[in-house]
Order: structure tokens, then C-alpha cells, then sequence
């Protein structure tokens, strides 16, 4: 083979390599955009407000049956994903539209809101500062848990007997759901993961599968920005 | 051709190994022929007994896994009383496997001590072939029927597991025995008596995998027995 | 593949030549022929087959559905995809001719040029060079994806890729480097150089070497698909229950895990068997070049390891598809079960990288230290060591995984007793650098870093050995940059070592001995000074696998890092260099340009397609360097009636004995 042969041998598959390696080096690192909350600036500083729903099975896409969480844009429109971003500092008002069925907790102590304004949540209108028993007959379906800002919220399932569930994603409030409100305060600017801790990944091994370990489903990341 | 060897160093007295030029006789070219050949049967007997070596150390695996999970009964569920598969069954999927086996082993002995010809063999042969896929069979329609789920318990999934590695290893056992049967048949005029013999190559190659398959035949009989015993006996 | 022990060529009848390879076949098109893009084709086809078949076995089943997630098609795929793959290339015609009792087809004539690599060989030495290109492109593939998760370490807070991905890549790259990696040594060294070492015309078992060859892009390929479908979040070690929780990702390490423990075992046999059985008359085990004694080490624990490991990855098959239970606590199984099994596989695997380097040490020592290897018998004696105490060790993995404390006691001291076997051979090679000549070029840099390195692994990995060290330093950078020293700074120095020796014997060319002195020196420095810091960063407290740290580490954090990206630009200094000596320069090399004593520099190049032209007779060990009297190392007899023929080329002994 000439030179210029050997040459071509050589570096067209090095461009094919290189182009590939950058190809998924950036595809890789293509961090999910996330989606503002709603801001507003008060006298007692800046708050934010954010709508979010858990939905039993998203419904379509490469995973139609697995539970998610969805974020309501400011302009009402759900989107599907877990990227969060709230001011640094700021008062959180975050409002829960609870979708899905809930199951008996393995760890009893996940009932209790932690890290909240007032160490209390509000389910359906009325303030609790723990899932009793009366309130727990359907069981916790998910939790909305940021480990590093000490806040955990149990989410109230819907009775398996609801007469109107949702079975897909967008679920409107038409549907049989409880509505859960709480508020908590960002601290300084970061990335924070947050992550459902009640293992609701049915069909996998002990529910920490699927929907649990993949980000979009029933984690993600509150970004909080300066 | 020559005739003669340079001792190799593994062929006793035959020859010192070789320090000089001077040692090496003048008369002494290697036969590669006969050094080639004598090569590949060593390589043959080594790799069989490898790859019995690799059977075993799979199925070592197992059995340490049914140990394991036997003495550690995790949550109460290494072996529920009611999880048994159909023993008759079994006790004659047991018999077809070690009876075709030890079939094929005993006339692969018979017509290695030269008692009865390649026909003789044949038969032997084919019966192995024809009860081992009969074996195989019944194994596939067991594990279609069992009275338990692969996830019931450890004994469950013990059992699951070893039966399927099982049925590939009698697969592999058949494919074995059904090649050189088929080359057996394809070398009929070579191998039956008054046979043109000269051509060594395919008779020495025919004797390499008839006692490769031999040796498995042998070690999946004693893999049969010993399943039956972990699976039916102690369990 | 079934026992394919009757594969040789000399077993395969009357159309073979005599002792050596198959009589070639007529000749087609080269696109007509079984080739790589058949081979892809025939992938394509068996992939669609066993997805299919995986939908209508499993489509309905409960978990399949609940799970949105279909592993029996996945794995069917596959498995039947990379079967349709080795029959696109020509490898299943043999076992399937022998089914039907037909003359195995012999491959078609080799036609000169590129072309038969990029096919299914029979030539020991065309495998050996097949070998060699996808070892370099699997380990720059991994090096790649360590560069990329090494990026998002730059800083601990601000984040280019998602914990998902870094996870990911964390186990791409280890699953790359320790799995596909594993052949760094015995695929292209073994398989090309051990029958001209030890005087044969041939391997044992050519299609068994051939299958475990073209067994590595089958798995490379099913690895890297594991991305598109979500990578698998357990590193290189799969522990249950996260392997079995794991979405499909994880389907992709099993079956790559799987094909490559097949072609490892089909490699060890065809090389344990050719070793045994056929060296050259002469070529006692005592005169055994102790590479050969490495790649014979090696390959008895590859058969006594690596079938375990199959069995385990097997079962975490059975448990993520068929619904079995072996990795689950619920219903009576146990996540300790796959520790125990992994790593009984996963402790020799270590000694499976190390032997070959150390075999090469040992090898090349002699030649540029002008004097006999130091203690043969001793330091073959310490690579058995080795190997056998190896298979003794594995429960060390296990110490804080809640095994019995006090069997701790026992698997530290038979860990720390590998060190002297290990220390035999290291201290076997300081013996032969003693009072010798040494002659400093780029193969001998390579094996004075590697002693380098390796002791600082070495001793790293005798102080975590112990029990409470390996408490506190469990699962810790520390760790990490203890088996970084022994694996990349030992095995893969050892590995360069063996390019730039053995390269003028592949190629006929010569490497560039100023780009390769660069390449040398910009390895050990970046190397060192990329893993170094990490020993520290593990001591204050760094876990692994982990996307996130304490600002107090960012400052060693970004030097290894940036290190790590100049260590990246070593490996392409080696690439230019293999670019710039092939393509362009084009330096032909002397037939013994080290002026070695062994068997394979007495032969031509190109080499002959039977490598001698009849078979040697060894009269002396290959490392009598600078005795005087010496015999030659190896005569060829004449035919019949000529008598002994001359001794092979040994320009050595004349050096020798004209001072």
C-alpha cells in the first residue's frame, strides 16, 4: 500500500473514532434543563413556588408503566422530568398533586414530614404533623425527600378503591388524587439530589428498580441558584 | 521422512536431552509426522481432561451455591416441604442419562481393547445418541411442569439453575457422541476390518475425539448421579 | 461451542498438510468470503432472531410486563446476535460440517495484504496481530471513558454529566480495563509468540485460539451497547442485589462478561495444551522461557477460575430472566453468594494480569541485562506460587461485607503470603539487573517502571491486606489507586514492555526509539503523577463510585485529573508513534535487533506460515547470556541422509564468544 494509502488507513478510522468519542462525550454530558419555579420577591425575601404530580404509570414513551414524578411549568404546562430550580435562600411553597396508590412503610419513621416549615405538611387541607394511622388506611405512596437540606415529605396514597385513577400521565384533577402542600427554605446555591424513598418500583426486586434508580422517574436534582 | 526421533525430553530413555551439537546424532532428524501426531494426541488428552476440569469447576459452583444457601436458609425459605419435583420422572431421566452414558463408555473401552469392531460401536453409539436426546427431552418437558416457581425458594432455584447447565452439558455430550458416530460412518471403509488403515491421520484423529467423548460420557454420569443425589437424597 | 478438542489440523484427515495447516481451498471475491462485515451482518440477523424469539417466549409474562422491560429478548438477542456473528465469519461451518459427519472445510487460502485480518485465521500469528489491534482499541476505549468521569470530578458541585452516567462510565471503564483487558497479554504475546518459543509449527487447537479471539469484539460490542440502554450501576464487580434491581444495562455486562469467560477459557486450553504438548524436541521445562512458564501459569488459573465466574454471571442471568432467586434474601437466597462467586473468579483475575507482565519482565531482563535470568527455577517457582495460592485469597474482598470475623485472621495471612511467591519473582528480577550491563532502551524503560510501580502497589497491597487497615480503607480511593499501581502501572507497563520488544517480530518494523523514550517518560511521570494523589485523597476519606466530594479534596482532585488528561496524551505519543513507524516511516528492523537468545528472533521475517522450516532441536536455555562455551540454542536437523543441519541464527553466541 502507498504512503498516502497507509496514511488514509489510519486516519479515517482515527476521525470516525474521535468523531464518535466526542459525539457521546457530549451526549453524555448534556445535564437535563431544568425547570424554573415560580418566583416572587416579599418583604420577608424571595419565595418560589413549584406544582408537581406523581403519577401511577407515565404512559408513554420507553417505560409507558413506570411511576413518575411530572413539574408543572409556569405556564401550566407538565412536563416530565425531575430537574428543579429554585432560588438560593428562598422560601419554597411546593404543592403536590398525589396520583398514585400508596403501600404500608418498611421504615414507620418516613410518615413524618421532616425539614418543613413548622415540621408540618397539609394533606387535602388539613395540617398534619405526621401521617396517622387514620390518615395512613391508604398508605404512603411516595416521598419527596432532599437528604442534604433535611427535608422529607410523605405522600399520601389514594385508596386502591378510588372510583376515578389516573392511568397515565398528564392526570388532570379530575381524577381521584390527595393534594399535599408544604414549604421549605433553600440554603445556599447547589445542586441538591432529591429522590423518593418509599421503593415503589413494582416488578423490581424489593421495588428499588426501574423507576428508583433512573433520573426523570422518582429522583432528580433541585438546583438552586444564587 | 526419517525414521527416527530426537528425543523430546518426555520420552523416558529413549535419549538424553540434547546440550550440544554433538548430542544430536547424525542420524537423528525429527520425524514430524510421527512428532506432530504424537503432539496432538498429548494435546487431546490434555485438553479433554481441561475441559472436564472446566465441567466440573461450573458444577463445583453449583454445588457450593446449594451449600451456601442451604446452611444460610434465608428467611426461612431454603426448601419449602412441598417443593419436589416429580420423582419418578426424574428417576428415569436418571437411568436414560447414566445407562446411555455408561453405554458409550463401556463399548469405546470394547473397541479401544480391539474385542469388537467399529460396528459394534456404532450401535452403542447410536442408542447413546437416540436415549440422550430422549433424556434431554423429558429434562426440557420437567422443567416446563414443575410444581414450583424458579423464585420459590433457594432449593428452587438451585434446582432450576443445575437443571438447565445440565441439559447443556448432555447437550454437549450428545453433539460429541453424534460427531464422531457421523464420522464413523462417513470413515466406514477406513475403520471396518480389512479397511485401508494407511490414511493415520483420520483414524488417529477418529480415536482422539471417540476417547474425548469417552471421557465426558464417563464424567456426566457421575455428574447425573451426583445431582440426583444433592437434588432427591440429600435435600 | 461444544468440546471442540479434535479441531487441529493434524486430526482433521487427508486434506491437511503434514503437521501444519489446512490445504487451502479455491479462492473467491474477498467480499464474497466469510469476513468482519459478514460477520456484522450475520450479528444484525441473529440479533433480530433472538429479540423476536425473546418477545413471543416472554411478552406476556408478569414482570416483563410490570417492568416495561423485556430481559429474555435482550439477552436472546444477544446471545443469538453474537452467534450469528462468529457464522458471518466463517467460525460455526466447522462444528456444523462435523454434525453431519461431512470433512470439516478447511479455510480458504490466505491472500497477502490487510485483508486477512480482518478474518477467521487459522495462523497462530495472524491471531496474535488480530489480538494486539483490539487489545490497544479496547484499552483507549476505556481510557477514554476513565477521562471523561475524571472530568466530572474537575469539581465537586459543579456537574458536566448526571450521576447516571458517571456510574455508567465508572463501570464501562472498569468493566473494560478488567474484563475485555484480560487477554492485554496472553491474546497477542501468547498466542502469536509461544509456538515460536518453544519450537512449533503450529498452536495446539487453532480454532479454539481463532473463536477465543473473535469471542472479544462480540463482547465489546454487546458492553458498549449497555449505554445506549441505560449502562448498569454496579461497577466492574455486578454485587446483588443492584445487579438484579438493574434496568437492561446491566443484561449487556452479563452477556459481555460471559462471552468474554468462553474466550478466555477456549484460549487458556488451546495454550495450556500447546505448551504441554507441543514443544520442540529439546525444549525441556527446564529450559521453558519463563514467559512460557507465565502464559502456562496463567492459563491453569484461567481454567480453574474463570468457569466460576461463568456460573455466577449464569445465575444472575437465571435471576434477572427465568425469575430465579439465587441473589435474593426473600426467597431464600443471598447477595453474599454472588461476592463469593465473583470473587473467587475476581482475586485470581488479578493474578491473571499480573503473571503475564511478570512473565515479560522476567523475559526481557536477560536480554538487556547481557546476563542468565536470576534464580529460573526459583522465580518459576514463585509464578506457580502464585497462581496457586491465588485461588486462596478471594474471602478479602469479602471483610467488610459482614463475613465472620474470625475468619478475617486467616484470609489476611494467606493474602499476605502471596507476597512472597510474588516477592520471589520481583526479587528474581533485581537479581538479574544486579552487576549486569544493562543496555537502557525503550522495552527495558518499560520493565524498570514496572518495578517501580509495582512496588508501590506491591506494598500497598500488603498494607490493606490487613484487617484493620482495609476497614478503614475499604471502598476507598485508596484502594483504587492500590490496584491502579499493580494493574495499569504492573500489566499494562508490562504490556508496553512487550510491544516495543516484540513489535519488529509482529511487523518486521521497527518502533522509534526517540518517540518511544517520550512516550516512556511521559507514561511514568503522568502515571504516577495521576494515581499518587489519589492514594491521599483516599486516606482523607474519597469513596468510590461516587460523583460527588468535599471541597477540601478539589485541589487533588484537578491534579489527577489533569494529569490523567496528559497521561491520555502519552497513550497518543505511543499511537503516533505505531502511526509514524508504520505509515510513514516505515523502519524495517534486523531480524534480532535486541540480540536476543530466544527461539522466536531465530527465525525470518515475514514468518514463515509453519514458522521452521522443520522442526528445532533446543540444546540450550535462552538465557545464557555472556557464557562463553554455550552451545547454540537450537539446531535444525537436515533431511534423511544429511545429518545435523546448522545451528539457527544466534548472532548472540558469536557476540559472546568474540568478547
Amino acid at each position: 500500500m502507498s504512503k498516502p494509502g497507509r496514511l488514509l488507513a489510519i486516519i479515517i478510522p482515527f476521525l470516525i473514532a474521535a468523531t464518535l468519542f466526542i459525539w457521546g462525550g457530549l451526549k453524555l454530558s448534556r445535564y437535563p434543563a431544568a425547570i424554573a419555579a415560580t418566583t416572587s420577591s416579599t418583604s420577608n425575601g424571595a419565595e418560589a413556588s413549584l406544582t408537581m404530580q406523581t403519577v401511577p404509570a407515565l404512559g408513554s414513551g420507553p417505560h409507558p408503566d413506570w411511576v413518575s414524578y411530572l413539574i408543572q411549568r409556569p405556564d401550566g404546562q407538565w412536563v416530565h422530568t425531575t430537574m428543579l430550580q429554585v432560588p438560593a435562600h428562598a422560601l419554597v411553597h411546593v404543592t403536590i398533586l398525589q396520583y398514585d396508590t400508596g403501600s404500608d412503610l418498611r421504615n414507620p419513621l418516613m410518615n413524618q414530614p421532616q425539614g418543613t416549615v413548622g415540621g408540618t405538611i397539609t394533606v387535602n387541607g388539613q395540617t398534619v404533623d405526621a401521617l396517622t394511622p387514620k390518615n395512613d388506611a391508604p398508605g404512603i405512596g411516595h416521598t419527596f425527600t432532599i437528604p442534604a437540606l433535611g427535608v422529607s415529605v410523605p405522600l399520601e396514597g389514594v385508596p386502591d378503591t378510588a372510583k376515578n385513577p389516573c392511568s397515565a400521565a398528564p392526570c388532570t384533577t379530575n381524577y381521584s388524587h390527595n393534594t399535599i402542600q408544604f414549604e421549605f427554605r433553600t440554603g445556599a446555591a447547589g445542586l441538591y439530589h432529591w429522590q423518593c424513598f418509599v421503593p415503589c418500583g413494582t416488578a423490581f426486586l424489593y421495588g428499588n428498580g426501574g423507576p428508583m434508580q433512573t433520573l426523570g422517574f422518582m429522583g432528580g436534582f433541585l438546583k438552586v441558584v444564587a | 521422512m526419517a525414521e527416527h526421533s530426537v528425543s523430546d525430553g518426555r520420552s523416558g530413555a529413549a535419549a538424553a536431552t540434547p546440550t550440544s551439537v554433538q548430542d544430536v546424532p547424525v542420524h537423528a532428524v525429527v520425524d514430524e509426522q510421527a512428532f506432530y501426531a504424537r503432539a496432538q494426541a498429548n494435546a487431546s488428552w490434555a485438553a479433554s481432561r481441561m475441559f472436564v476440569a472446566i465441567g466440573a469447576t461450573v458444577y463445583g459452583a453449583l454445588v457450593f451455591s446449594y451449600f451456601y444457601l442451604r446452611s444460610l436458609d434465608s428467611n426461612g425459605l431454603w426448601h419449602q416441604p412441598s417443593q419436589h419435583p416429580p420423582i419418578l420422572l426424574s428417576v428415569v431421566m436418571l437411568g436414560l442419562g447414566v445407562t446411555s452414558s455408561l453405554l458409550f463408555v463401556w463399548a469405546t473401552r470394547r473397541l479401544r481393547a480391539g474385542r469388537r469392531g467399529v460396528l459394534d460401536w456404532g450401535v452403542a453409539s447410536a442408542i447413546t445418541t437416540g436415549v440422550l436426546a430422549l433424556t434431554v427431552g423429558l429434562s426440557i418437558w420437567q422443567l416446563s411442569r414443575l410444581p414450583f416457581a424458579p423464585g420459590d425458594s433457594g432449593y428452587a432455584s438451585v434446582f432450576v439453575g443445575t437443571e438447565v447447565v445440565t441439559i447443556g452439558m448432555l447437550l454437549i455430550e450428545l453433539y460429541q457422541i453424534e460427531t464422531v458416530l457421523a464420522r464413523s460412518i462417513r470413515l466406514r471403509g477406513v475403520l471396518s476390518p480389512g479397511g485401508d488403515a494407511a490414511d493415520s491421520s483420520e483414524v488417529m484423529a477418529f480415536r482422539l475425539a471417540v476417547d474425548a467423548a469417552s471421557l465426558f460420557a464417563g464424567f456426566m454420569a457421575i455428574v447425573l448421579v451426583g445431582v440426583f443425589v444433592l437434588f432427591y437424597w440429600v435435600s | 461451542m461444544a468440546l471442540d478438542i479434535t479441531s487441529s489440523p493434524a486430526g482433521d484427515g487427508g486434506t491437511l498438510a503434514t503437521g501444519g495447516v489446512p490445504a487451502a481451498r479455491r479462492t473467491r471475491n474477498d467480499w464474497l468470503r466469510p469476513n468482519v462485515l459478514w460477520g456484522l451482518v450475520g450479528a444484525v440477523i441473529g440479533y433480530a432472531i433472538g429479540h423476536w424469539a425473546g418477545n413471543a417466549i416472554a411478552h406476556n409474562w408478569q414482570q416483563v410486563q410490570g417492568s416495561d422491560q423485556n430481559n429474555v429478548s435482550l439477552v436472546l438477542g444477544y446471545l443469538v446476535g453474537s452467534v450469528g456473528f462468529l457464522a458471518g465469519l466463517g467460525i460455526v461451518n466447522y462444528p456444523l460440517a462435523k454434525l453431519v459427519g461431512r470433512q470439516p472445510p478447511a479455510p480458504e487460502e490466505a491472500q497477502p495484504g490487510l485483508g486477512k485480518f480482518f478474518r477467521y485465521t487459522l495462523d497462530h500469528k495472524v491471531v496474535g496481530a488480530q489480538y494486539l489491534v483490539a487489545m490497544i482499541l479496547y484499552f483507549m476505549v476505556g481510557g477514554l471513558f476513565a477521562l471523561l468521569f475524571r472530568t466530572e470530578l474537575l469539581s465537586p458541585t459543579s456537574h458536566v454529566i448526571t450521576p447516571d452516567a458517571y456510574i455508567e462510565l465508572v463501570g464501562m471503564h472498569g468493566t473494560m480495563m478488567m474484563m475485555m483487558m484480560t487477554s492485554a497479554i496472553i491474546g497477542p504475546f501468547g498466542n502469536y509468540l509461544v509456538p515460536l518459543m518453544i519450537g512449533s509449527k503450529r498452536v495446539a487447537f487453532p480454532r479454539l485460539e481463532a473463536l477465543s479471539l473473535w469471542l472479544t469484539p462480540a463482547a465489546f460490542v454487546v458492553l458498549l451497547s449497555g449505554l445506549l440502554i441505560g449502562g448498569f450501576p454496579t461497577g466492574w464487580t455486578g454485587y446483588a442485589p443492584l445487579a438484579v434491581q438493574a434496568t437492561q444495562g446491566m443484561d449487556s455486562y452479563l452477556v459481555s462478561f460471559g462471552l468474554m469467560a468462553l474466550s478466555l477459557l477456549f484460549g487458556a486450553v488451546n495454550m495450556a495444551a500447546t505448551i504441554i504438548s507441543h514443544r520442540a524436541p529439546g525444549m525441556t521445562f527446564g529450559r521453558l522461557p519463563i514467559f512460557v512458564w507465565a502464559m502456562l501459569s496463567t492459563a491453569s488459573i484461567m481454567v480453574l477460575a474463570v468457569p466460576v465466574l461463568f456460573a455466577g454471571l449464569y445465575l444472575m442471568l437465571m435471576d434477572r430472566t427465568w425469575q430465579t432467586a439465587f441473589f435474593t434474601w426473600q426467597h431464600g437466597g443471598s447477595p453474599y453468594l454472588w461476592e463469593n462467586l465473583f470473587w473467587f473468579f475476581g482475586h485470581p483475575e488479578v493474578y491473571l494480569l499480573a503473571l503475564p507482565s511478570f512473565g515479560i519482565l522476567a523475559e526481557l531482563l536477560p536480554v538487556f541485562a547481557r546476563k542468565p535470568a536470576f534464580g529460573y527455577r526459583t522465580v518459576v517457582a514463585g509464578l506457580i506460587g502464585v497462581g496457586v495460592l491465588s485461588f486462596f485469597v478471594w474471602q478479602h474482598h469479602l471483610f467488610m461485607s459482614g463475613m465472620n470475623p474470625d475468619m478475617r485472621p486467616v484470609v489476611m495471612l494467606t493474602t499476605e503470603l502471596i507476597s512472597v511467591p510474588t516477592g520471589i519473582v520481583y526479587l528474581g528480577a533485581i537479581g538479574t539487573l544486579w552487576r549486569a550491563k544493562i543496555r537502557i532502551t525503550v522495552p527495558m524503560l518499560f520493565c524498570l517502571g514496572l518495578l517501580f510501580n509495582f512496588l508501590l502497589g506491591g506494598i500497598t497491597g500488603v498494607f490493606i491486606s490487613d484487617v484493620p487497615a482495609d476497614t478503614t480503607l475499604h471502598g476507598s480511593f485508596f484502594v483504587l489507586a492500590h490496584f491502579h499501581y499493580t494493574i495499569m502501572g504492573g500489566y499494562m507497563f508490562g504490556f508496553f514492555a512487550g510491544v516495543y520488544y516484540w513489535f519488529p517480530r509482529f511487523t518486521g518494523l521497527q518502533l522509534s526509539e526517540k518517540i518511544g523514550t517520550w512516550h516512556f517518560w511521559t507514561m511514568i511521570v503522568f502515571f504516577n503523577s495521576t494515581f499518587l494523589p489519589l492514594f491521599a485523597v483516599g486516606l482523607l476519606g474519597q469513596p468510590r463510585r461516587v460523583f460527588e466530594y468535599q471541597h477540601r479534596l478539589q485541589g487533588l482532585n484537578d491534579w489527577a485529573t489533569i494529569s490523567a488528561y496528559l497521561l491520555g496524551v502519552s497513550l497518543l505519543i505511543f499511537l503516533w508513534n505505531i502511526v509514524w513507524t508504520t505509515a510513514i516511516k516505515n523502519r524495517p528492523s534486523s531480524m534480532n535487533p535486541w540480540h536476543s537468545l530466544g527461539l522466536e528472533w531465530t527465525i525470518p521475517y515475514p514468518t514463515p506460515l509453519e514458522n521452521f522450516d522443520r522442526v528445532p532441536v533446543v540444546l540450550s536455555s535462552p538465557y545464557d547470556y555472556g557464557v562463553p562455551d554455550r552451545p547454540p540454542v537450537a539446531v535444525v536437523p537436515e533431511p534423511v541422509g544429511v545429518g545435523c543441519g546448522p545451528a539457527l541464527s544466534d548472532p548472540v553466541r558469536e557476540e559472546d564468544q568474540h568478547g
